[in-house]
């Protein structure tokens, strides 16, 4: 049934691969206390096969089952450009990015910003797309500080 | 940090205030009330400098989180009473913060203001006030500006069918947000390198990149997500406001205060002077960091609830940090330890993961849409292998 898959779960496609930074448990399906396939250690590599919400399907040797994917950790893919200077962006308080890494060197030479307006998407030809992929709108509030606060973390939580 | 800072401009305008409705009472009594105004100030400022070098001395001991982190673990390891010390005071703290927030909810006017603030949030999640709030046009045309200087001579990927994709993702996880009417405009641009950024206005740019790094379209809404977050909540803004907002302050308060009491100028001054520093300090080096840090925190919980008002799963964003940590993990390593603007993905990953786990599993699930992502962005993917 690979539509049904393809439908509920996130098929990864090219063969990735990562390990896991700590000992884990490798269970049989996606859910908290689902029986326990193989205790795997910290370091061992594993073959990516799907994803599912918060759990991730992996094959490491000659088991599979499903670990949290908050514990893997993907391997560096092969790198083709080389690391960019960093740090320039500290100079550009109004700049968010998605990484610090920085991209530009802040050249006074101004590009073409009319092509950015080219595609001239409006928010209804959005909403013609949405309908399409079958995407509906729902409705939920942020999470505000007050939410978080109450996350019991462990001591070691950002320990890798 | 900021409320020292308000509270000092705060001070400024009700001694200067006092100065204007004291001219009633004889000279004298108004030489008095001036000079214990002047004392206030005084006072006050002496304060503010001492707060100003303790604030440096804890950032500058605080500047190698990485080395610190290694030998407080050292020390732990080496120590078990210090190991059991460090528990027992985590979770002191954490029975604190129960406790303080057991005695909030039973107080129903604390939860009355907080429900008021909530929706004040949902109408404005910038909360951002200023006297220079900016328009939406004025507000795009200065994000257009940032953008140019920026991009410089790097180019857009010209690809009309991959530019109208990320267009339609892009507007219609925007629509989901609080800015909807914004020119929101998403530009892919020709770089390697792996990356996405906001500039006020409604301009997202995303790298091709990122886009041959990512699988699905999920990855991608919850990335715009982020940076139309950072938009939302005037992330950019908020420094320009807070800087504007200061010196329109400090240069009325020296004209009210030359009118009516020029003896305190010299006072003022100094003070003026050392709140500047202060704004400068801020504006900089390890104090802007942490803003930063939290700023980027709240854009990676905004990105997925976003993602998710748009039918998607929240588990988008995940799977994005986690291929970006593994992308840049070569990169970190030849990187010695410094205080960097952007917190570790790897912290950014287990606090979003965390925030999504303390919800129940079927308000974190949706679209993954991975077959659509990779037909969009197949000749970025066939390019890159």
């Amino acid at each position: 049934m690979p539509f049904l898959i393809g439908v509920c779960a996130n098929v990864v496609a090219g063969g990735e691969s990562g390990y896991l930074p700590k000992a884990a448990d490798l269970l049989d399906g996606p859910v908290a206390g689902a029986k326990v396939v193989a205790k795997l250690s910290s370091k061992q590599s594993a073959e990516i096969l799907v994803r599912k919400g918060s759990w991730t399907r992996i094959r490491t040797g000659n088991a599979s089952g499903w670990v949290r994917t908050i514990d893997l950790r993907l391997d560096a893919p092969l790198q083709t450009a080389k690391p960019a200077p960093r740090a320039k962006s500290s100079s550009h308080s109004g700049i968010r990015g998605f990484s610090e890494e920085d991209l530009f060197s802040g050249s006074s030479a101004p590009v073409a910003m009319d092509r950015l307006k080219h595609p001239g998407i409006s928010a209804k030809d959005a909403a013609v797309f949405a309908r399409s992929a079958g995407l509906k709108a729902r409705k939920r509030d942020y999470f505000e500080g007050g939410d978080y606060i109450t996350l019991d973390l462990p001591d070691d939580f950002f320990d890798e | 940090m900021n409320k020292r800072l308000s509270v000092a401009v705060a001070l400024v305008f009700v001694l200067v205030a006092g100065c204007g409705v004291s001219r009633g009472p004889s000279s004298e009594q108004m030489r008095a009330q001036q000079e214990m105004m002047q004392q206030q100030m005084q006072m006050r400022t002496d304060e503010l400098e001492t707060q100003m070098r303790e604030m440096q001395e804890k950032m500058e001991t605080a500047n190698q989180p990485r080395e610190r982190a290694t030998t407080a673990e050292n020390e732990a390891s080496a120590n078990p009473d210090l190991a059991r010390q460090r528990r027992e005071q985590m979770q002191e703290a954490k029975r604190q913060r129960e406790e303080s927030l057991r005695e909030m909810r039973s107080d129903p006017d604390t939860m009355q203001a907080l429900e008021e603030h909530k929706k004040m949030m949902r109408a404005n999640p910038s909360g951002v006030q200023s006297e220079f709030n900016l328009g939406d046009r004025e507000e795009a045309a200065l994000g257009l500006e940032m953008a140019a200087s920026l991009l410089g001579d790097q180019k857009l990927v010209e690809d009309p069918a991959l530019a109208q994709y990320v267009n339609r993702v892009g507007m219609w996880v925007a629509q989901q947000s609080e800015r909807p009417g914004l020119p929101w405009q998403f530009g892919v641009i020709d770089s390697d390198s792996v990356n996405a950024f906001a500039v006020p206005g409604g301009y997202v740019f995303v790298t091709r990149g990122m886009l041959g790094l990512l699988e699905s379209e999920s990855e991608l809404a919850g990335v715009l997500g982020h940076e139309i977050s950072h938009v939302v909540r005037k992330h950019h803004l908020r420094w320009i406001y807070m800087n504007r907002d200061m010196q329109a302050s400090s240069s009325r308060a020296k004209a009210s205060i030359r009118k009516f009491n020029p003896k305190m100028l010299g006072e003022f001054d100094r003070m003026d002077r050392l709140m500047a520093q202060q704004a400068a300090f801020m504006n900089s080096g390890p104090m802007r960091a942490n803003l930063t840090r939290s700023e980027e925190m709240q854009a990676d919980n905004d990105g997925a609830v976003l993602a998710w008002r748009a039918g998607y799963e929240c588990w988008g964003l995940v799977s994005a940090l986690q291929r970006f940590e593994a992308w840049q993990r070569p990169r970190r390593d030849a990187t010695p330890a410094k205080v960097a603007d952007h917190p570790e993905p790897i912290q950014r990953l287990k606090m979003l993961d965390a925030t999504l786990r303390s919800r129940p599993e079927k308000e974190t699930l949706g679209e993954v849409g991975d077959e659509r992502y990779l037909g969009a962005t197949r000749v970025i993917k066939s390019a890159a292998n």
